[in-house]
């Protein structure tokens, strides 16, 4: 009971005992503060009576670095489904080098990559004379408040917390205005 | 053991958990994106009428990557409930204890090496006092000493017990972000308290800890470790 107090306690809550007497057997009720809706860390996918989701408006220039290359090449070749042109990379360092070529429209960015992490090739990306048109977005696993300001400092554009619905994507996609469109 | 030394294992278990959900979270949802997109490409492939070379490369990875994930998985559950019998060896665990705890270390400028001297990597080891003594390690010497570290983790077998010592090295090198404490910050009365809890000789102070296993025999008719589960 003590440790159910604690716990309670530590919600900011209480608990009362209505036990009514001997041999009547135990009630508790316990009382904990309602959450307010929170914001969720990805948008939400489209339900399916929104009539699905719209295709891209043109054909974007997309780069994938992620390390996992299972991730990558999936999630390469689902973009390239929704008719963008598509790279994939699985390090920041080559993530960096590749643009220079490709010149991407957006570019998604694991940040605890290999070789070079995903904030430092933000960096280097922005640092480029080109560097401030692609819009860049963090795909990570980690989702707390600090590592979305990090992301933020780095100059990342969005951050999108792993997993992300194929639908949320392609919405995703459909809704960012890339200076380049 | 008492119920109060019970207790304040339990309460430092339950700190290394949090600790360690980042980690694990991040590694099992890198895993089940893939199997969703591939899922999602199978489908829309299905959909659109699309050629059978780029459906059959498409399937075809499907297996492999829902193998990885449900083995990932399996994993994640032994971290929550672990299997008290279960042995393994010390190499494998610190490999598993090293890439979880690291799971962010390469945004803190910290590196780890790990030199297992003479046969001490094959040997075998209580997997769950192994593996909760040397992560708990592992994230106490990175909140004592916060910043960008060398982490050297070295063993060596002594007749039937094996001597594992963690110490961290202040390095000069820059981390791109500052270190920041999950939960709770551990520090070595944590790593004390687990030790006695497993009956594991543990000497821990400044930068080093030292923890000294009993080797286990090895499993009769298997020359492999026992380790079934997908390490994380």
């Amino acid at each position: 009971m003590t440790l159910v107090n604690r716990l309670v306690a530590s919600q900011g809550g209480t608990i009362e005992d209505q036990r009514e007497g001997l041999a009547m057997g135990q009630e508790f009720v316990v009382r904990r503060p309602r959450h307010a809706e929170g914001a969720t860390d990805n948008p939400p996918a489209s339900r399916a009576d929104d009539g699905g989701v719209s295709p891209p408006r043109r054909k974007r220039r997309i780069l994938v670095a992620d390390d996992n290359a299972d991730l990558a090449t999936s999630m390469g070749l689902l973009l390239e489904m929704m008719g963008n042109d598509v790279r994939v990379t699985h390090d920041g360092a080559a993530a960096v080098s590749a643009d220079a070529e490709f010149r991407p429209d957006v570019i998604f960015l694991d940040i605890g990559m290999a070789n070079l992490n995903g904030f430092d090739a933000c960096r280097c990306i922005r640092a480029k004379p080109w560097g401030k048109e692609p819009v860049i977005v963090a795909l990570t696993g980690w989702g707390h408040d600090e590592d979305k300001r990090r992301s933020r400092e780095a100059g990342f554009d969005h951050h999108l917390v792993k997993p992300i619905e194929p639908a949320v994507l392609e919405r995703f996609l459909a809704d960012i205005e890339s200076p380049a469109a | 053991m008492s119920d109060a030394a019970r207790r304040d294992a339990d309460a430092v278990r339950y700190i290394v958990l949090r600790k360690l959900a980042s980690g694990l979270r991040h590694t099992l949802m890198g895993e089940l994106q893939s199997i969703q997109f591939l899922s999602e490409l199978g489908a829309r492939l299905l959909q659109n009428g699309a050629d059978e070379t780029r459906m059959r490369e498409c399937v075809g990875k499907i297996p492999l990557v829902a193998g990885e994930a449900m083995a990932t998985g399996h994993s994640v559950i032994e971290w929550l409930r672990p299997d008290e019998g279960a042995s393994t060896t010390l190499g494998e665990v610190v490999r598993q204890c090293v890439k979880l705890a690291g799971d962010d270390w390469r945004l803190r400028a910290t590196h780890a090496t790990v030199a297992m001297g003479n046969s001490a990597g094959e040997a075998r080891v209580s997997r769950t006092a192994a593996r909760e003594l040397v992560v708990t390690s592992l994230l106490a010497l990175t909140d004592l000493h916060p910043g960008a570290l060398d982490v050297e983790v070295v063993a060596e077998q002594e007749g039937d017990s094996v001597e594992l010592r963690v110490r961290a090295r202040r390095s000069s090198r820059a981390p791109p972000f500052p270190s920041s404490t999950i939960y709770h910050a551990l520090d070595w009365d944590d790593v004390a308290v687990l030790a006695a809890a497993h009956g594991v000789a543990c000497t821990c102070g400044g930068d080093t800890v030292a923890l000294r296993f009993a080797v286990l025999p090895a499993i009769p008719g298997s020359a492999q470790p026992r380790e079934a589960q997908r390490p994380q």
